[in-house]
């Protein structure tokens, strides 16, 4: 096992040179002992760029064995993963989905308790992939640290952890709008219902990416969510209606089916597109009639209608 | 306010100095704004949206003016109408271009004079005399500048830099052969060596490093003033010798403390060694070698100008850096007449490579070819290659007609007659689409990822029926923090290339077309025709004629991983073919583990058009996640 960084690139080195001259003395050959080879070995030939049909073969080769390696491949990336090089996420990337949670999340956990912040990243940002809310405790103190936070938010929200909502929470308000993402995403994905409120709020949000994902958040919580969007739907600002429009359609509430009906004869037309395109998407049937009622043509909402469901 | 600032600074170049004050151009019609507008309303946006979190990484350096891009999408428009201002009114406004762009500190160090005295201008007519004299002076001046420009760079690092550069672009690793070209260049095997060894770590963060902490010493002020102050002592000596009869009956050489001067005759001449200066009066002369290629590496040999006054020339090398070429040093090549072809092995015809290299051809109808790092190409400096007239032939492999690397401005631009630009065929695009080839061309720029930020390259077309192709990677298209522009003004325009390209970003960056008149042609594969991915903008607009775009998939206004497209055309009837109409024309991508989506835009302000997507003309059809295809049936 490698100690440090400089250790590790003494054996890096090495290994290159190593590498580097067997492939010189053996040009011809078509690849090398991927079964022999060691971590750092079999990295080297990962990363490289594969410009010659000997490089690419030794790729494919060096691919397969460190995904066959399995745990051992992932223990190296986490504890490589202090150096920068795209390639350590590319094959945790495809590594992760291979392994099963008991093999792989302890390493992980081991990881997410180092002390270089890239090491916690990589393990806080992998172990989200997999369903053991149970390490919350190890995560949770990372929504205090300001470069691991969104990470933390993101995974926590993955796991459904409850006692993580009144801490997640603020972040909907944070000055930073990748932030406020993460963390309606994730109050979504824990489905707490006295976020709602929150949630609604969020939608004012100068930016659509906070809206959308607030919006989202709001669809999945359900009917709670429902019947606040259903109340606030009142509200004098157009541009939060619209919105509220947008996660009662993605509901399919057929409760906001007679408040649409009226805004078909707002004075404001996107306001009137909006509650078309959404009661189009509620009941198509329905919605024929009544926008013809309203002097509104179906046709173009229906069309819409087709390319939303085709997600 | 940001916006602001960049329309004073388009102001100050549609109004320089000398300049006619004619009406700027905008990429982005005043009256196409409210339309932009209306389609955003229909999504319940505004155009704040447009400026969603784009620029998240953390590189080392990045121009800001590019940094900016990503925060404010709007800016790339303005950013292409003050290239356009600046091609468009010649080289001179070009420079103020290159100091706003990229950062130079505000005023250049004030040279001393050498105050030396040089003989042996009796060997030729005192009135070309007069005009070496004046040229003499000036590039004193350069070199003054040039030493101040690199004065904190160590002859080592240069020569480390140089090694890393064209070792890793003609790879080095793979060719051996390569080795004897960079020795002749002044690089010893030892360094050639270390850049190998560099190559081959996984970690490649220490040499990464290494390299630009120097990149970053280079004075930027003092370089622009070193490559303003040759061409403008090129272009005052091609004025002082326009009528000049009295040329030698065989080329004269003069000897001076900067490099050889050359006075060539009407004849047809060779020149083969590295100079100074070469002047020649006409015929059909051929300059290869080291004639024309400024090498800093070497002593007396970092400015390099010829002055061809008339002729079919031909400029050609087979060493890394031809005619119009500079490594840590300034190049500058000026050809008043006569249908050229310049041809480079390598590098060339405006390659600023740490460096200032510029092409100027003012009329016949040339050819241009070379491998790669050419044809307006530049790395750290100012590549140009300015073509005034002629059914002009554009050839190169890769990082060629309007490239930049990181801190650099690459150029390429022609005024008129029809024109062929091609890119491709020489490396192949490995690991990707391996029977297709990188093109990285015709308005690309790319920075380090994820150390550092690229720079502005832009191919500007004033006139004329033009042709561009290119594979992967071309035609207005950047990588990371970095700004490509393909600015085509006028004429009947065919664009074709595979994949990431005719105003695409990729991965935190900009890229941007704009054919502002005729009817055109654009196909591709994917990742086209006004679009981005990863955290990235990209824009065609197209405000003339009837035009066909055709893609297979993702393009027209296509968005995906948080990344923003667009494509407004504003007029004629138009068509949008693509294979899987689900996957493009103004649609986004809902981001997948990505957290948040992005944005897509289609825009057709006119005409009855044909969509393959099912949209119908005066449309506001809503897309998935987010977009929309917004058509205007009438302009009316």
């Amino acid at each position: 096992m490698i100690r440090n960084r400089r250790e590790k690139r003494c054996v890096l080195g090495a290994t290159t040179m190593l590498c580097l001259a067997a492939m010189l003395a053996h040009a011809a050959e078509p690849a090398f002992d991927a079964n022999a080879a060691s971590l750092d070995e079999l990295f080297f030939h990962v990363q490289r760029y594969a410009t010659t049909e000997l490089k690419k073969e030794c790729k494919r080769l060096a691919r397969e064995e460190l995904l066959a390696r399995g745990t051992e491949t992932l223990a190296y990336l986490a504890e490589n993963s202090t150096i920068t090089n795209g390639w350590i996420y590319i094959l945790a990337d495809q590594l992760v989905p291979k392994l099963e949670a008991a093999e792989a999340a302890p390493i992980l956990l081991a990881n997410v308790q180092a002390q270089n912040d890239n090491r916690r990243r990589f393990a806080t940002f992998f172990l989200g992939f997999y369903d053991v809310p149970g390490y919350a405790p190890a995560i949770l103190p990372l929504l205090k640290h300001d470069k691991l936070a969104g990470l933390a938010i993101r995974t926590l929200g993955k796991w459904r952890v409850k006692q993580a909502v009144p801490r997640i929470l603020p972040f909907l308000k944070a000055d930073k709008e990748r932030r406020r993402i993460l963390a309606a995403n994730a109050l979504g994905e824990i489905g707490a219902p006295e976020t709602v409120p929150a949630l609604l709020d969020a939608l004012h949000d100068p930016f659509f990416t906070v809206r959308r994902a607030a919006g989202r958040a709001l669809v999945r919580l359900g009917r709670p969510a429902e019947k606040a969007a259903l109340a606030a739907l009142n509200t004098d600002n157009c541009s939060v209606q619209r919105e509220l429009i947008r996660v009662l359609q993605a509901m399919k509430s057929r409760h906001a089916l007679k408040p649409l009906r009226r805004m078909l004869a707002d004075q404001d037309p996107l306001l009137r597109a909006d509650a078309a395109r959404a009661l189009v998407a509620i009941d198509a049937d329905a919605a024929r009639k009544w926008l013809k009622q309203a002097g509104i043509d179906p046709a173009p909402f229906l069309l819409h209608g087709a390319a939303e469901t085709g997600r | 306010m940001r916006r602001i600032i960049a329309a004073l600074t388009l102001l100050a170049l549609t109004h320089a100095p000398g300049q006619p004050a004619g009406r700027p151009r905008h990429t982005y019609r005043p009256q196409d704004r409210p339309h932009l507008s209306a389609a955003l309303a229909a999504l319940n946006m505004t155009t704040n949206d447009l400026s969603f979190k784009k620029d998240v990484a953390e590189p080392r350096f990045a121009l800001k003016r590019v940094r900016e891009l990503l925060d404010d999408p709007l800016l790339v428009p303005l950013m292409a109408d003050e290239i356009l201002a600046a091609a468009s009114a010649g080289t001179g406004p070009c420079w103020g271009l290159a100091h706003a762009l990229l950062e130079a500190e505000s005023r250049p160090r004030a040279p001393v004079p050498f105050g030396e005295l040089v003989e042996g201008w009796e060997a030729v007519d005192l009135r070309i005399a007069e005009g070496l004299a004046r040229f003499y002076e000036d590039a004193e001046r350069a070199t003054r500048l040039l030493n101040a420009a690199f004065e904190t760079l160590k002859p080592e690092e240069r020569v480390h830099m140089s090694a890393a550069l064209l070792g890793g672009v003609f790879r080095l690793e793979d060719r051996p052969a390569l080795r004897a070209p960079l020795r002749e260049l002044g690089i010893d095997d030892a360094t050639l060596d270390r850049i190998l060894l560099d190559a081959r770590r996984v970690d490649p963060g220490p040499a990464t490093d290494r390299f630009l902490s120097v990149l970053e010493r280079v004075s930027m002020a003092n370089l622009l003033a070193a490559g303003r102050t040759l061409q403008e002592a090129s272009d005052r000596l091609a004025q002082d010798l326009a009528d000049t009869e009295t040329w030698p009956a065989a080329p004269v050489r003069i000897p001076t403390s900067l490099g050889d001067i050359w006075v060539g005759s009407t004849g047809s001449d060779i020149y083969t060694n590295p100079a100074l200066l070469i002047v020649d009066g006409g015929g059909d002369d051929l300059y290869t070698g080291q004639a024309g290629a400024a090498n800093g590496l070497r002593d007396r040999t970092r400015l390099a100008a010829i002055v061809d006054c008339r002729g079919r020339d031909r400029y050609e090398s087979d060493g890394l850096l031809a005619p119009g070429a500079a490594l840590f040093g300034a190049a500058a090549v000026l050809d008043l007449a006569g249908d050229d072809t310049c041809q480079a092995a390598y590098a060339g015809q405006g390659a600023g490579l740490f460096g200032i290299g510029i092409l100027e051809d003012r009329a016949g109808h040339d050819l241009y070819r070379c491998h790669a790092l050419g044809q307006g190409a530049g790395y750290v400096g100012v590549g140009m290659l300015r073509d005034e007239a002629g059914r002009d032939t554009y050839e190169a492999g890769f990082y060629a007609q309007g490239f930049a690397g990181p801190r650099a401005l690459g150029l390429l631009v022609d005024r008129a007659g029809n024109d062929r630009y091609a890119a491709g065929g020489q490396e192949p695009d490995y690991e990707r689409f391996e029977n297709r080839y990188v093109s990285l061309a015709q308005g690309f720029a790319i920075g380090r990822r994820p150390f550092a930020g690229g720079g502005v390259g832009a191919l500007v077309d004033l006139a004329g029926n033009d042709s561009y192709v290119a594979d992967v990677y071309g035609q207005g298209v950047a990588y990371w923090y970095a700004a490509g522009f393909l600015l085509d003004c006028a004429g009947n325009d065919t664009y074709q290339m595979f994949q990431y390209g005719q105003g695409t970003g990729i991965h935190l960056s900009a890229g941007m077309l704009a054919d502002l008149g005729g009817d055109d042609f654009y196909t591709g594969h994917a990742l086209l025709q006004g679009s981005a991915h990863d955290y990235a903008v990209g824009i065609l607009f197209d405000h003339a004629g009837s035009d066909t775009y055709s893609a297979h998939e993702a393009s027209q206004g296509r968005a995906m991983s948080n990344g923003l497209g667009l494509l407004l055309d504003s007029s004629g009837h138009d068509a949008y073919l693509a294979r899987q109409p689900a996957n493009c024309q103004g649609i986004g991508h809902d981001g997948h583990y990505r957290e948040y989506g992005c944005l897509g835009l289609l825009l057709d302000l006119a005409g009855p058009d044909v969509y393959s997507c099912g949209a119908r003309n005066g449309a506001r059809a809503l897309r998935p996640d987010y977009g929309i295809v917004y058509d205007v049936k009438d302009a009316k």
